[in-house]
C-alpha cells in the first residue's frame, strides 16, 4: 500500500491535470468548499463504558417490585451478560446503555421502559469523563449529561425530553470522538439540500443484535451504509469523495437555477440586449435636443407658475388701487362741488342782491319804497326788518381760495391714484400676455411630445441597463462557478477513483477475513464471502452465489458478527479506521446456532479483544458462564434459572 | 357759509325760462311763461340734478329714432367726464308727495317779482288742485341777463336740454318715467335714488361704437 501511495500524484496535482486549472487555483477552490485533499482519516478515539446503573419498579400482576442494577465495567476486554433463560432482561441492559449513549432507545420494550425510573451510565470518551443520568417520566427522559476532563471539571447539560437528549449527545459525542456529521444531501421541498447525519447514525456501528436487518448500521440501503462502512474501515479519500460529491450536486443545482433566471430575460442573449441598448443610446443622443426640450418644458412650467402667482398678486393690487382711486375721485368730486357751490352761490347772491324786492312772497303785498330807503340807510332788511348781514368780499375770497386749494390737492391725489391704477393695469396686462405666451409654448412643447419621449427612452434604457447588469452578473457567476464546478467535479472523480482503488484492496482483505470467520462460525458450505464497498455481500456457498436475502436468519446473524469482527480487526490491522472500540453484541446465540459454533463465535470475539486490547465488548446471551471461555467470572453477570439479572 | 341756497332759485328760474309754455289770456298780468303743476317742475328739476337719468332718457329717445344723431352728442355732453357726479345734487326723498319743497326757491324768485306762484284749490277749498309757476316779464329779462353770468350759465344750458327732452309731457308722465328708470336699474332703494352713471356710460359707449 505504501508503494501504491508513493506512485500517486498529490491530489491537487491530479485534479489540476484533469481540469487544466493551476494547482493554486485547485487548492483555492477545494479550500473554498472545505474539500479536504487528504488521503487518511484521523485515528479513532476510544469510547468505553465505565459504569452501568439503573433502577425502577417492575409491575407484575399488579404487584410492584422495585429493582436496581449496578455494574462497574471500567476495563477493556469482554464482559458477559448471561442468563439461563430468556426474558430476564439481558438485552435490556445493553439497550439501556445504548439509550444513554444515543439519546434515544432502540429496542427497549415498552414494558421495560415503563418499569425504569432512573438510569445512570458513565462512559469514558477519548479519556474524558462522560456521565449520563436521567429519570424517566411519562416515558420521556429528563436529566443531565456531565462532560469534562474529570468529574470535578465537568460541565452540565440539562435535557428534557428525547429530542433535547439527542441533541446534547450528538453535540458532545461527535466532537468528543472527532467524528464529522456524515455529509449527505437529500431532496427537501424539491431542492437538494445538504444535511448532516448525526450521532445516532454512527451508533449503529456499535451494536449488532437480532433485529438489525442489515450488515452494519440500522437501515438497509442508501448511501448511509456505504458511508458508515467506509468511515469505520477508514478507506482513504472517502471523506474527500463525499464532500466533493455533495458540492458537485449543489453547484450543479445553482447552475440550473441561474439558467432559469437567464430564461427570465425573455430568451434574449446578452449580445441582443447590448445591441438594443446601443440603439437607445443613439436615439437619446440624437434627440439630445430633447434634453433641451425638456429643460425648456421645465422652465416654461416654472415660468407659468411664477406668472400665475404674479398675475394673481397684481390683480389683487389692482383691485385695491381701484378702490383707493375711487375714494380719491370721490374726494375730488366733493372738492369740485364745493368750489362750484361757492362760485355759484356767490354769483346767485350777487344777482339776487341787485334785485329790488318787489312783493312779499308770503302775501304778495307790494314792498313800499320807504322800506327800501331804510334798507340802504340803516342796513335793515326791507322784507323782514332784520339786520342785513353783508358779505365780506375778502372773507368770501378767502373761502374761495381755500376751496380752490383743497380742490388742487384733491385733483393731485386723484391723478396719482389714477396713474397708479394705470401702471398696475399695464403690468397686469403684460403679465397676462406673458402668461398667455408661456401657455402657448407649453402647449406646443406638449404637442410635440419631445419631453415625454425622452422620458420613455430614458426609462427603457434604465430597464435595459438593469437587465444587462443582471444577465452579466448571472453569466459571470456561471463562469466563476463553472470553473468551481469543473474543479470540484474533477476532485470528486479523482477521489472516487482513489477510493475505489483503496477499497478494492481493503475490501479484499476484509472479505477474506469475513470468509474465514464465517467458516469458523459455522455457516455451511461457505466458500467465499465478498464484502462490497456498497455494503452488499456476495456469498458463495455450495458452489452457487447467494445474496443477503437468500441467507437464513441464523446465517445472517453469524455473517453480521463475522463482519463486525472482521471490520473491526481489519480497521485495526490496516492502521486505519475510526471505530471507537466499543461493541455491544446482543444474543449471538439465539438463531439456531449450535453450541460449537457459538463457542467459535465467542472465542473469535474474545480473541479479537486479546489481539486488540483497545476493544471493550459486551456480549449478552442465553447460556452459562462457561460458554464464555476465557472470560473471568468477575466480568460476567449471570442469572441462574429462576432468577433475574435485575 | 354765508350763502344760502340761492343757486336753487337760479336753477328753477332757468327751468321756468326754458321749459315754460307761453301763458294764456287767463294768466296773471306781466307773466309770459308758465309751468303748470309742481310735479312737472319737480320732475324737470330732477333731471337738472341727476345728469345720468337725463342721459338715460336722451338715449331712449335716440334708440327710438337713431337718425337723431344730435341726441347722441347731447348725451355725450351730459355724461362728459365727471359732470354727472359733480353736477349731481342728491335727492333725499323720492316718494310721491314727499318731494323736495321748492318753496324756498320760489320765495327767492317771487320776492324780486321774477316768478309768481298761483294755487288753484278744490271747490270746497280743502285740496290744492294745481300749482302754477309763472315767469314774469321781469323774470324773463333777468334770466336772459343771468344766462351770460359765469358759472351760472351752465344751468341755463342744461335747462334748455331738459326742456327739449321733456317735451310737452306732463309731470306725472315724467315722474313715472323716472321711477321706471330707477326701478329698472335697481337704483331705487326704498326712498333713495342711486346713481346709474356706470350703466348709462356703458350704454353710451356701445351706441358710440355702433353709430
Amino acid at each position: 500500500m505504501t508503494d501504491r501511495r508513493a506512485k500517486e500524484l498529490p491530489f491537487p496535482k491530479a485534479v489540476s491535470a484533469a481540469t487544466g486549472c493551476s494547482v493554486k487555483e485547485v487548492n483555492e477552490i477545494l479550500a473554498q468548499y472545505s474539500i479536504e485533499p487528504a488521503g487518511t482519516a484521523p485515528s479513532a478515539r476510544p469510547l468505553r463504558v465505565v459504569r452501568i446503573a439503573f433502577s425502577g419498579q417492575k409491575e407484575i400482576n399488579s404487584e410492584f417490585e422495585p429493582f436496581s442494577f449496578e455494574w462497574e465495567v471500567d476495563r477493556n476486554g469482554v464482559w458477559g451478560i448471561l442468563a439461563a433463560e430468556n426474558l430476564v432482561g439481558k438485552s435490556s441492559i445493553l439497550q439501556i446503555v445504548l439509550w444513554a449513549l444515543r439519546g434515544r432507545y432502540k429496542s427497549l420494550t415498552a414494558t421495560v421502559r415503563n418499569w425504569i425510573e432512573h438510569v445512570d451510565v458513565t462512559f469514558r470518551v477519548d479519556g474524558r469523563f462522560l456521565r449520563v443520568e436521567f429519570d424517566v417520566e411519562d416515558g420521556e427522559p429528563l436529566g443531565v449529561v456531565r462532560y469534562g476532563s474529570s468529574p470535578d471539571t465537568a460541565t452540565d447539560r440539562v435535557f428534557d425530553g428525547t429530542e433535547e437528549f439527542q441533541d446534547v449527545m450528538q453535540e458532545i459525542m461527535l466532537s468528543a470522538l472527532g467524528l464529522e456529521p456524515i455529509p449527505a444531501s437529500q431532496v427537501a421541498a424539491g431542492r437538494i439540500v445538504p444535511y448532516d447525519d448525526g450521532w445516532a447514525a454512527y451508533t449503529g456501528a456499535f451494536l449488532t443484535d437480532a433485529e438489525s436487518d442489515a450488515i452494519i448500521g440500522e437501515n438497509v440501503g442508501g448511501d448511509l451504509i456505504q458511508r458508515l462502512l467506509q468511515v469505520y474501515i477508514g478507506i482513504p479519500w472517502v471523506r474527500t469523495y463525499f464532500q466533493a460529491k455533495r458540492h458537485t450536486r449543489l453547484l450543479e443545482q445553482d447552475s440550473a437555477a441561474r439558467r432559469r433566471k437567464l430564461q427570465g430575460l425573455g430568451g434574449r442573449s446578452l449580445d441582443d440586449l447590448e445591441a438594443e441598448l446601443m440603439e437607445i443610446n443613439a436615439k437619446l443622443q440624437e434627440e439630445g435636443a430633447n434634453n433641451l426640450a425638456s429643460q425648456q418644458l421645465n422652465s416654461a412650467r416654472t415660468e407659468r407658475d411664477d406668472l400665475t402667482t404674479r398675475v394673481q398678486a397684481l390683480s389683487n393690487s389692482l383691485t385695491d388701487a381701484k378702490d383707493t382711486a375711487a375714494t380719491c375721485r370721490q374726494s375730488r368730486i366733493v372738492a369740485e362741488q364745493v368750489v362750484n357751490a361757492l362760485a355759484e352761490e356767490s354769483a346767485a347772491s350777487h344777482f339776487f342782491g341787485l334785485l329790488k324786492p318787489h312783493s312779499c312772497p308770503r302775501c304778495s303785498a307790494k314792498i313800499e319804497a320807504v322800506r327800501f330807503k331804510k334798507e340802504q340807510e340803516d342796513n335793515e332788511c326791507s322784507v323782514c326788518a332784520e339786520k342785513l348781514v353783508k358779505v365780506d368780499p375778502k372773507e368770501l375770497e378767502a373761502e374761495r381760495a381755500q376751496a380752490e386749494e383743497r380742490l388742487k390737492d384733491a385733483k393731485k391725489t386723484d391723478r396719482d391714484a389714477e396713474r397708479f391704477v394705470k401702471r398696475l393695469e399695464t403690468k397686469l396686462q403684460e403679465s397676462r400676455n406673458r402668461l398667455n405666451d408661456v401657455g402657448l409654448t407649453l402647449n406646443q412643447l406638449a404637442a410635440a411630445g419631445t419631453a415625454a419621449d425622452a422620458g420613455i427612452l430614458q426609462s427603457e434604457r434604465d430597464h435595459l441597463e438593469g437587465m444587462i447588469q443582471a444577465a452579466t452578473a448571472i453569466l459571470e457567476a456561471e463562469n466563476d462557478s463553472a470553473n468551481d464546478l469543473l474543479v470540484v467535479r474533477a476532485a470528486r472523480d479523482e477521489a472516487e477513483h482513489r477510493v475505489k482503488q483503496a477499497s478494492i484492496e481493503i475490501m479484499a482483505e476484509v472479505s477474506s477475513e469475513v470468509t474465514r470467520l464465517c467458516k469458523g462460525l459455522g455457516i455451511r458450505d461457505v466458500e467465499s464471502v465478498t464484502l462490497k464497498r456498497n455494503a452488499h455481500v456476495d456469498v458463495v456457498k455450495g458452489g452457487s452465489l447467494s445474496k443477503w436475502k437468500d441467507l437464513s436468519p441464523g446465517e445472517k446473524l453469524r455473517l453480521r458478527i463475522a463482519t463486525v469482527i472482521a471490520l473491526s480487526r481489519g480497521a485495526q490491522s490496516l492502521g486505519m479506521g475510526r471505530h471507537p472500540g466499543l461493541l455491544l453484541i446482543d444474543s449471538p446465540g439465539r438463531e439456531e446456532i449450535q453450541p460449537e459454533h457459538l463457542h467459535e463465535i465467542i472465542s473469535e470475539l474474545v480473541k479479537l479483544t486479546a489481539d486488540y486490547p483497545d476493544y471493550q465488548m459486551f456480549i449478552s446471551m442465553t447460556g452459562v458462564p462457561s460458554d464464555l471461555d476465557g472470560v473471568p467470572s468477575s466480568r460476567i453477570r449471570y442469572a441462574e434459572k429462576g432468577s433475574s439479572l435485575w | 357759509m354765508h350763502i344760502q341756497g340761492k343757486r336753487n332759485a337760479v336753477r328753477i328760474l332757468f327751468i321756468l325760462a326754458k321749459a315754460g309754455e307761453p301763458v294764456k289770456r287767463s294768466a296773471p298780468a306781466d307773466t309770459c311763461l308758465v309751468v303748470h303743476a309742481e310735479k312737472r317742475l319737480q320732475a324737470l328739476d330732477f333731471w337738472m340734478r341727476n345728469p345720468d337719468y337725463l342721459a338715460s332718457e336722451i338715449l331712449n329717445q335716440f334708440d327710438a329714432d337713431p337718425t337723431q344723431k344730435k341726441l347722441l352728442k347731447i348725451a355725450e355732453t351730459v355724461m362728459d367726464g365727471d359732470e354727472p357726479d359733480i353736477r349731481r345734487l342728491a335727492m333725499q326723498r323720492f316718494l310721491f308727495g314727499a318731494w323736495e319743497a321748492l318753496d324756498d326757491a320760489i320765495a327767492t324768485l317771487s320776492l324780486p317779482g321774477l316768478v309768481k306762484m298761483e294755487r288753484k284749490y278744490s271747490a270746497d277749498g280743502s285740496k290744492i288742485r294745481q300749482t302754477s309757476y309763472y315767469l314774469t316779464v321781469e323774470g324773463k329779462t333777468k334770466a336772459a341777463e343771468l344766462e351770460k353770468v359765469e358759472p351760472l350759465d351752465w344751468y341755463a344750458k342744461r335747462a334748455e336740454v331738459v326742456a327739449e327732452i321733456a317735451g310737452t309731457r306732463t309731470g306725472n308722465q315724467l315722474k313715472s318715467l323716472q321711477y321706471q328708470v330707477a326701478q329698472y336699474n335697481d337704483a331705487r332703494h326704498g326712498s333713495l335714488i342711486a346713481p346709474i352713471r356706470a350703466e348709462v356710460e356703458e350704454r353710451l359707449a356701445k351706441l358710440q361704437v355702433s353709430a
